[in-house]
């Protein structure tokens, strides 16, 4: 072949390419290293007179030049194309995508790290106690003597070597006191346990959040604030709250925190007991005997504490309607969270 | 407890209607569960506590309206003062039994029904109606808190003459046949009322059959008592006889709302059925003895981080029958006798603040110093984990902490924690691995979900002690075991921890797809296909479990590991095809390869196929040098050891 029929040669075949692909093939083909016109240079040296060697040179570089532009307009057009082939293109973009999938957090877990950062924010650090625990961390340091009456609030599971299955996180209180020096600022986020039917608002193995404040001066005020933080953060800003008097025998003042039922506003409805108000939390300044018990003088220091049960919470702000669900496993009910 | 509005009128002249009359309750007194419509009554359904003993009477919540809307009570409290010409009664009654017991003989009475009005309160409070006797002395109860039991004088008299009654504890074994016609058998730690013959009734609990009142009663012996109410409660509970009666008795009870009460009552026993009291004995105290509280002022501003004026604090204890005395140490109070829950000063602030209202007190900030505090292994690497396994497509579940009957067969029992008084037998055991609880939820999710992966981080517990446990089950895969082993490889190189495997036998995994995980001498955990005999029973096919001690695995992890610098020349891979019987380790195999020289810095599978235990396996070897650019001279001599290696662990090179 001449180098007038690969100029020529070239010319059809660029000019018949479609893809940018074959383009790209085409252009190692003619001037690769080991291409046609690679081929051409290679003869020169053999060309007997300096003349022809030269001519030869600025023809092979001719066609280069040439072929390079061929390529060159090629490509624009071909760019041209696909572009104009993707803007009359049909896509539907509601097309479901290929599913990743991402596991989920159980919704406590979930909301117990949202609680756990909100008080680690103020200054709360986070505690664990024993599940299995003694009569006296649960119950006697906590003012409840064995035996007493007031124990009836709480229906306890009792285990066969003498111990038993904690009923509230309470009993990291006096742990803690005998661990620490005030300021004490702790916080625990826990399984508890009653001796407890199940059904759709009850349930033997639950969680508890609580806090535990130990300072000089702590007062009812810190505990509206530190109440009122909190739930405007679950519940939003408007969320009115409100405290009233809760009997617990570790603290004295006790208290209930109620929040204005979400379904009727506080009009009164069957959800809420025809009361306008759930009870959301319990509180109260820690007993000056159980300060006692801690090691801690009541004169000096007082404290608060403030909990609630993380499962009734969210079943009121995300309108879960069984208690059951959180320990099912049922997927159906953990994958939408 | 159930109170009806209505009856609250003949108290105080009430004009707040009931719900808000449950509301201010809810905020200054006690909780109020709710506000029921029976007819034309409103009933209050109030939810009283243990300190607050003195509201399980109308006449109580009265007295606490009375004060809450500032309000005179109208009815009386008048004290029962018998005459001096009264017969006397025998009694015998250990004070560390009862701190006061007393006996009236009512004679001469003349049966007639029930009045409609005491009827229908006794429904509505929600008990029901017996026989006049018995439903007067209900009636009182529920009006002034102090339960009664009424003896047939008569019958009582056929057995001992002399009408001799003893407070005692009963005997071992003694029985009883109660008025709900069961025979009791008592032990020395039951309370019970006797006279020479033995016990006629198990004291606070319930009367004998043999002395019950009814419509033929001519005459009546009235008991009126306070009883120890730790014992109360503790038989009352063993007798599964949990009463109105005994359910007040385990409250605090005042001596002089005693024979308050008691003169209500006879004097409703003369009016309705025309008895005249005959006889009276009391023993014990009659008046409550009480030591005056100190308030000081700085303590309740401090309790409520707000100034809280002098004459408010006074004004609060009035209206709540408080006796007052202003003195050098403070304020001396004295509580109304009703009140057996005020000791200590907190105890007045309560009442100061909460008549004060709770509401009214102001949000204060907190002002604090910052400390430093340690950080929380277990609960850092708790978040991180959890979230790399939601990140590998697990979901997370939460199960019971006990194991069920179900599960029960597949464990050994004599190494679990038993509960004592299980609510059923589902929870009679509390659980020491994660696993059956896992598969118990992939059976709930089967029928819906062929495939899945879950996993739980919670306790488990044994006799040793309880710790935070990871459990995860993969099901519905091929290979399960390799599909949750990379799981584990990924959690653990997340955690920097370099493990160990070790074959394992156990019960519920596969006799050999099964294994120890060590780190070092530490046992981490264990890896395994489920056991094919576990596969039937829960329904579940090609399934693995994960189990890691998790406080272990937190104490191990690392974060910020070391650093390995980043090779600037080219690396070169080359392939190694071979086959290898499963008998062999390729894991083993891996490392010596890896072990060969520095030169080597990875060796991945990069493909393979198992058929008939036998894997034909692709493994991509790289090389690369941190100073210098390596060409085939410097590959080929490992190319050759790497072949020899495959070898030497049992692989067939394919050419």
């Amino acid at each position: 072949m001449n180098i007038e029929d690969l100029r020529k040669q070239a010319k059809e075949e660029i000019a018949q390419t479609e893809t940018p692909e074959k383009l790209e093939e085409l252009r190692i083909k003619y001037l690769g290293r080991k291409g046609a016109l690679a081929t051409f240079l290679a003869e020169i040296p053999e060309l007997p007179n300096q003349k022809d060697r030269k001519k030869a040179g600025l023809l092979i570089n001719e066609v280069k030049k040439e072929i390079e532009t061929y390529l060159q307009n090629k490509d624009k057009e071909l760019r041209k194309e696909t572009v104009q082939a993707a803007s009359s293109s049909h896509f539907d973009v509601s097309e479901p995508g290929f599913p990743a999938g991402l596991g989920t957090s159980h919704p406590l877990t979930q909301f117990r790290e949202f609680v756990r950062d909100t008080f680690a924010n103020l200054g709360f650090e986070e505690v664990s106690a024993p599940h299995m625990e003694s009569d006296e961390y649960n119950f006697a340091l906590l003012n409840i003597p064995p035996d007493h009456p007031s124990r009836d609030l709480w229906d306890t599971l009792y285990l066969e070597d003498g111990k038993l299955l904690r009923t509230h996180t309470s009993n990291m209180q006096v742990r803690e006191m005998k661990k620490r020096k005030p300021p004490i600022r702790v916080m625990t986020f826990d399984r508890c346990f009653r001796y407890e039917n199940i059904d759709p608002k009850h349930s033997h193995t639950f969680s508890q959040f609580e806090v535990l404040y130990i300072d000089e001066n702590v007062s009812m005020g810190h505990l509206r604030a530190l109440s009122d933080i909190f739930l405007k953060k679950v519940f939003g800003e408007k969320t009115q709250t409100r405290f009233r008097p809760k009997y617990y025998p570790f603290v004295e003042p006790g208290l209930g925190v109620d929040a204005l039922c979400p379904f009727c506003q506080g009009r009164g409805c069957k959800v809420c007991g025809m009361v306008g108000w759930f009870e959301i939390a319990g509180a109260g300044l820690v007993h000056p005997q159980v300060l006692k018990n801690g090691g801690i003088d009541p004169e000096k220091y007082s404290g608060l504490a403030w909990g609630f049960g993380p499962e009734r919470m969210l079943m009121i702000k995300a309108g879960i309607d069984d208690i059951r669900y959180f320990n099912s496993g049922d997927l159906r009910f953990l994958k939408q969270f | 407890m159930k109170v009806p509005y209505s009856w609250l009128k003949d108290f105080i002249n009430l004009r707040t209607p009931a719900e808000e009359v449950a509301s201010d309750l809810s905020l200054s007194v006690i909780g109020v569960e709710s506000v029921e419509t029976v007819g034309r009554e409103k009933v209050l359904n109030l939810d009283v506590t243990y300190n607050r003993g003195d509201l399980l009477a109308v006449a109580g919540l009265a007295r606490e309206l009375a004060a809450m809307y500032n309000l005179k009570v109208k009815v009386e409290e008048e004290i029962f003062k018998p005459d001096a010409e009264l017969d006397h009664l025998h009694i015998k009654a250990d004070s560390r039994l009862s701190r006061t017991y007393s006996l009236a003989k009512i004679s001469d009475l003349r049966y007639k029904s029930t009045p409609t009005i005491i009827k229908s309160r006794l429904e509505l409070a929600g008990m029901r109606s017996v026989n006049l006797w018995a439903d007067l002395t209900n009636y009182v109860m529920l009006e002034w808190g102090q339960p009664f039991h009424a003896f047939d004088a008569e019958k009582v008299a056929r057995r001992d003459p002399t009408l001799s009654i003893e407070v005692r504890l009963a005997r071992n074994g003694e029985k009883i046949k109660t008025l709900d016609g069961s025979e009791r058998t008592l032990t020395s730690q039951d309370m019970v009322i006797a006279d020479r013959r033995g016990a006629i009734a198990v004291a606070g609990v319930m009367g004998g059959e043999d002395t019950e009142v009814d419509e033929g009663t001519k005459e009546i012996l009235l008991e009126a008592a306070i009883f120890d109410s730790v014992r109360i409660r503790n038989t009352a509970r063993k007798l599964g006889l949990r009463s109105e009666a005994s359910h007040r008795f385990e409250h605090y009870l005042s001596p002089e709302n005693l024979l308050i009460s008691l003169n209500k009552l006879l004097q409703m026993f003369q009016v309705y059925g025309k008895g005249e009291v005959t006889a009276f004995q009391q023993v014990g105290e009659r008046v409550t003895k009480s030591d005056p509280v100190v308030l000081r002022q700085e303590v309740l501003d401090r309790a409520a981080g707000v100034k809280i004026p002098v004459s408010a604090v006074k004004e609060a204890l009035k209206l709540l029958n408080f006796k007052i005395l202003s003195s050098e140490q403070g304020l001396l109070c004295w509580p109304p006798h009703y009140r057996g829950d005020i000791h200590i000063t907190e105890d007045v602030v309560e009442e100061v603040l909460r008549m004060y209202g709770y509401q009214n007190i102001p949000a204060q900030p907190l002002r604090t110093s910052l400390a430093d505090s340690p950080e929380n292994l277990v609960e850092n690497w708790r978040d991180r984990v959890v979230h790399n396994l939601a990140g590998l497509g697990f979901n997370e579940v939460r199960t019971y902490s006990f194991l069920s009957t179900k599960s029960l067969l597949h464990n050994e029992v004599k190494n679990l924690v038993r509960v004592k008084n299980p609510i059923s037998a589902e929870t009679e055991y509390l659980r020491s691995n994660l696993v059956f609880n896992l598969l118990e939820a992939v059976q709930l999710n089967s029928p819906r979900f062929s495939q899945g992966k879950i996993f739980e981080l919670e306790k488990v517990y044994s006799s040793e002690g309880e710790f935070l446990s990871l459990g995860a089950l993969i099901w519905g895969t091929k290979q399960p075991f390799l599909a949750l082993k990379g799981v584990l490889e990924e959690i653990l190189q997340d955690a920097g921890i370099v493990f160990d495997f070790q074959p394992l036998k156990s019960s519920y995994l596969h006799p050999t797809q099964s294994a120890q995980i060590l780190v070092g001498k530490k046992i981490l955990g264990v890896l395994g296909t489920l056991h094919p005999h576990l596969n039937d029973s829960y329904g579940i096919s090609d399934a693995a479990v994960l189990e890691l001690n998790f406080e272990v695995l937190s104490q191990l992890a690392q974060r910020f590991p070391e650093f390995r610098p980043l090779s600037t020349y080219q690396e070169i891979w080359e392939d190694f095809s071979f086959t290898l019987k499963e008998e062999y380790s390729l894991g083993k195999l891996i490392l010596g390869i890896r072990e060969l020289s520095n030169l080597i810095t990875a060796v991945e599978i990069k493909d393979r196929y198992l058929k008939n235990e036998v894997r034909s396996i692709t493994l991509r070897v790289t090389f690369q040098s941190l100073e210098q650019g390596l060409g085939d001279k410097d590959v080929k001599p490992l190319r050759d050891k790497i072949s020899q290696l495959i070898q030497k662990y049992r692989g067939t090179l394919r050419s």
